[in-house]
């Protein structure tokens, strides 16, 4: 998003006169960031044509700076002023200028200078990986097979996922490339052999895509996801059959419950409920007695080394069954729930899947029995026991004193995202105190929350309130600041900013349930 | 070319028994006005009771008017306290030197120095009544410690004395309006919005409200430093914190522009920060701390409050 000649561009009037005047070459590199962070449109007359001037700048790192802002936002007319440093003494100038030049030439005829790039050869940079994760929805068949062709193992991962997703990746490209050095490009095309209805079975797919540690099949150092290709799979195929695949007991018959769960829970959630009040102990008994009559007197590696593979995927069944009960709660699901909560720390998903159905099937009265996985030592644990405490509470300002008590990230993060979320405001009151917390991410936690939900005026008396205790935490008046004085632009991009600080303790605290953000 | 003088008038006030240093000291601010006027247009205009003009009323009233005008104050004694000059029973110096300190009171001016030429012992032991309240005088001078105060042995002391004193007094002047033009011409590619219809092409308005608070800031400073108040170490306490933290944010925004880039460090920027509403800064320190901002990546720098509707025209001067 490039900013107008708006108000707002006039609240930058400062920006321009930083990159072009600023004595100091790393303020001039981070004032043309922040240009490309925020959108300003500093190659325009409102910007100065800063971005130019930067260009010509003595210092390498104020054109790269430059050259990055123009690959993200510089319209066609920028390219007479880049071309000149397609000479330049310096290798970065000189190739970030070609990237750039593709770039801009991408944004306007993705086709035509996606193909050139194929044809060309050129190496794909980072600048043109960007460009092309940017008008990859814009590229066309034709453009996207050609892409399949490209010595860029990112690109034909990139070209494959698109092509596929379009359904679009023909028989013949798909078959030729499940032999691609890539795994990404080979779990797309196992997916468009899904497609075609022509994929080798589950175990197959996740033989081809799953690397070995010690002689990993690709040359590239790029993970697959085999789950993916095999959900895919099992999303193609009918409920009778899934159940053929669940009663195999092998790695991906907890992928197959999870589809009939999402796509034939009605006529099938009674037969997971059983099978579930029975901890698939029949079905486990059978697999075992099949692969013993398969192979009755060898003793098997995990007998001596592991745990037996059957238990460890009844366990992934079990855990898979909870959570389809969960999506689909009834009553009757609710002592399940509490049956199957675990402290062990292998059963992190069986729990959460538990918390996560109890939050819907259960009671006030089931609140002891949640309590105790709020010190759990696994933060994902902690976040859904909060999650379902604040679904059962009963009197949720004894429930929100309690959570915000615990001072635990986790928790906080979820009373936080909750709150935000139904929108109340009366949680401050509880919030505020944590201002002056110790931990730095629990103040930025209650700061995003004030920021997000408190008016401008009682914004800026918080901070007034802070600044004149004469004691508190320069990162709370910081961002008290930012929230109050920054332009709107530069506002959403800080508020961005945050929610990548807090990406890992999101991922935690979501982890299995989603529906919540900062 | 017409050229603007500016006058800085000094007022010397002293009993009768110091007629040769007033001469000598005449002479001083002849031989200063000489060499300034040639480089500067400033010079210095010296006021005392014989250049106050003939005219009706009581003769220490017309003699009041030049005390009244006076940037500079310069009280000289020796053995004589004076003679009453009317019916309030004070001498004359002793009017000028109250009338002189209670406008300084009031208004920071003017600015005040006190000398005492040195009295032999032996008079010292037999004091007449007019030693007697020169010694009381300067004794309660000396405790107050409120006003530069310096004694001298003879005219040739006195002129080796006033001489510097009065060149680098004038010097001050001289940077001081030097400074003013270096912070309106600080920002030659901001130029002020529309909302001032008195800015002067290319720089900050002159009398905007930031270029007035700098230089009522350096103007107390300056003063400060004349009467020593803020080189003494507890002088400081006279300067508010929102005054030292302007002329922190003045110099360090001068630093950055000329000798090597700095910002201000996470307690700086949060004074500045509690002292906002009273600090109206100029384009240049504006723009300083929105550096300091902007390369903040610890998260402990205020500052978005500078930036906030903060209004200029933008001219990079890019050819293209």
């Amino acid at each position: 998003m490039v900013l107008g000649a708006s108000m707002e561009s006039k609240d930058f009037c400062w920006l321009p006169w930083l990159i072009t005047s600023e004595r100091d070459e790393a303020t001039r590199t981070r004032a043309l960031d922040f240009s490309t962070q925020i959108g300003f449109p500093i190659h325009g007359r409102a910007g100065g044509k800063a971005a130019y001037a930067a260009l010509q700048d003595q210092s390498v790192a104020v054109r790269l700076g430059a050259l990055k802002y123009l690959a993200k936002h510089g319209p066609l007319s920028a390219i007479s002023e880049i071309r000149p440093l397609l000479t330049h003494a310096d290798d970065h100038v000189k190739e970030s200028a070609r990237s750039t030049i593709h770039a801009i030439h991408m944004r306007s005829n993705p086709n035509k200078e996606m193909r050139q790039v194929v044809k060309g050869a050129i190496p794909l940079t980072q600048t043109l990986i960007d460009a092309v994760n940017e008008n990859l929805a814009r590229f066309n068949v034709v453009t996207l097979e050609m892409c399949l062709n490209h010595s860029s193992p990112v690109l034909r991962a990139r070209g494959a996922e698109e092509l596929q997703r379009r359904g679009n990746l023909s028989l013949p490209a798909a078959l030729q490339l499940v032999t691609d050095d890539s795994r990404l490009v080979r779990e797309n095309a196992f997916c468009a052999l899904t497609d075609h209805a022509a994929a080798p079975t589950p175990t197959e797919i996740r033989r081809q895509l799953s690397s070995h540690p010690l002689f990993p099949s690709s040359v590239t150092r790029e993970t697959a996801n085999p789950d993916r290709a095999v959900t895919y799979y099992f999303s193609k195929q009918p409920a009778d059959k899934l159940w053929s695949f669940v009663d195999l007991l092998d790695e991906n018959s907890h992928l197959a419950l999870r589809a009939l769960s999402e796509r034939f829970f009605a006529t099938n959630g009674q037969i997971i409920r059983d099978a579930l009040a029975d901890d698939f102990e029949q079905r486990t008994r059978e697999a075992k007695a099949r692969r013993d009559q398969q192979s009755p007197r060898i003793p098997s590696y995990f007998t001596v080394f592991g745990e037996d593979p059957i238990e460890t995927e009844r366990r992934n069944l079990r855990t898979a069954a909870l959570e389809g009960l969960a999506d689909n709660p009834s009553d009757e699901d609710r002592s399940l729930f509490k049956r199957f909560l675990s402290s062990e720390l292998s059963a992190v998903d069986q729990t959460i899947a538990c918390l996560r159905g109890l939050s819907r099937a259960g009671v006030a009265a089931d609140l002891p029995s949640v309590a105790p996985f709020l010190t759990s030592p696994s933060s994902s644990v902690k976040a859904a026991a909060a999650r379902c405490c604040l679904e059962l509470a009963k009197d949720l300002t004894a429930i929100l004193k309690e959570l915000i008590a615990s001072k635990s990230e986790p928790i906080l993060w979820i009373v936080v995202a909750t709150t935000l979320k139904r929108r109340g405001r009366q949680t401050w009151e509880h919030l505020k105190p944590l201002l002056s917390d110790e931990n730095d991410e629990i103040r930025r936690l209650a700061c995003l929350y004030a920021t997000s939900v408190l008016l401008r005026k009682e914004l800026l008396s918080e901070l007034n309130t802070c600044l004149k205790s004469g004691w508190y935490y320069y990162n709370v008046v910081t961002l008290f600041d930012r929230a109050l004085y920054a332009p709107a632009s530069a506002r959403a991009h800080f508020k961005h900013e945050e929610q990548l600080h807090f990406e890992k303790l999101s991922n935690e605290a979501t982890r299995n349930w989603p529906g919540l953000t900062l | 070319m017409q050229q603007q003088i500016t006058v800085f008038r000094v007022f010397i006030a002293s009993p009768g028994d110091l007629n040769e240093e007033r001469q000598a000291l005449r002479e001083i601010v002849d031989g200063i006005n000489q060499i300034f006027s040639r480089e500067s247009n400033w010079r210095i205009e010296l006021l005392g009771w014989e250049d106050t003009l003939p005219g009706g009323g009581r003769p220490q009233d017309l003699i009041n008017v030049d005390v009244d005008n006076a940037d500079l104050f310069i009280g000289c004694l020796w053995r004589r306290w004076g003679t009453t000059t009317g019916s309030n029973g004070k001498t004359g110096f002793e009017e000028e030197f109250d009338r002189a300190f209670e406008r300084r009171i009031k208004t920071s001016e003017p600015e005040i120095w006190l000398f005492f030429k040195d009295i032999p012992e032996d008079e010292r032991s037999d004091p007449g009544p007019q030693l007697t309240k020169v010694l009381a005088f300067r004794e309660r001078e000396e405790n107050a410690k409120r006003l530069l105060f310096q004694r001298f042995t003879d005219v040739t002391d006195w002129r080796r004395r006033i001489a510097p004193l009065l060149h680098r007094q004038l010097l001050r002047l001289v940077t001081r309006g030097l400074q003013r033009q270096n912070v309106e011409a600080s920002q030659p590619q901001l130029r002020a919005g529309s909302t001032s219809s008195t800015s002067s092409p290319g720089g900050q308005p002159t009398n905007s409200p930031a270029v007035a608070s700098l230089v009522a800031l350096l103007q107390a400073a300056s003063d400060g430093l004349a009467s020593q108040s803020l080189v003494s170490f507890s002088g400081s306490e006279k300067f508010d914190n929102a005054r030292c933290v302007r002329l922190l944010l003045f110099a360090a925004s001068l630093y950055t522009g000329k000798i090597q880039s700095v910002e201000f460090g996470t307690h700086e920027a949060n004074s500045a920060c509690w002292h906002r509403a009273s600090l109206k800064l100029t384009g240049q320190e504006r723009i300083f701390l929105i550096k300091t901002v902007l390369l903040d990546y610890s998260l402990t720098k205020p500052g978005w409050y500078w930036a906030h509707r903060w209004r200029a025209k933008i001219s990079v001067g890019y050819p293209g």
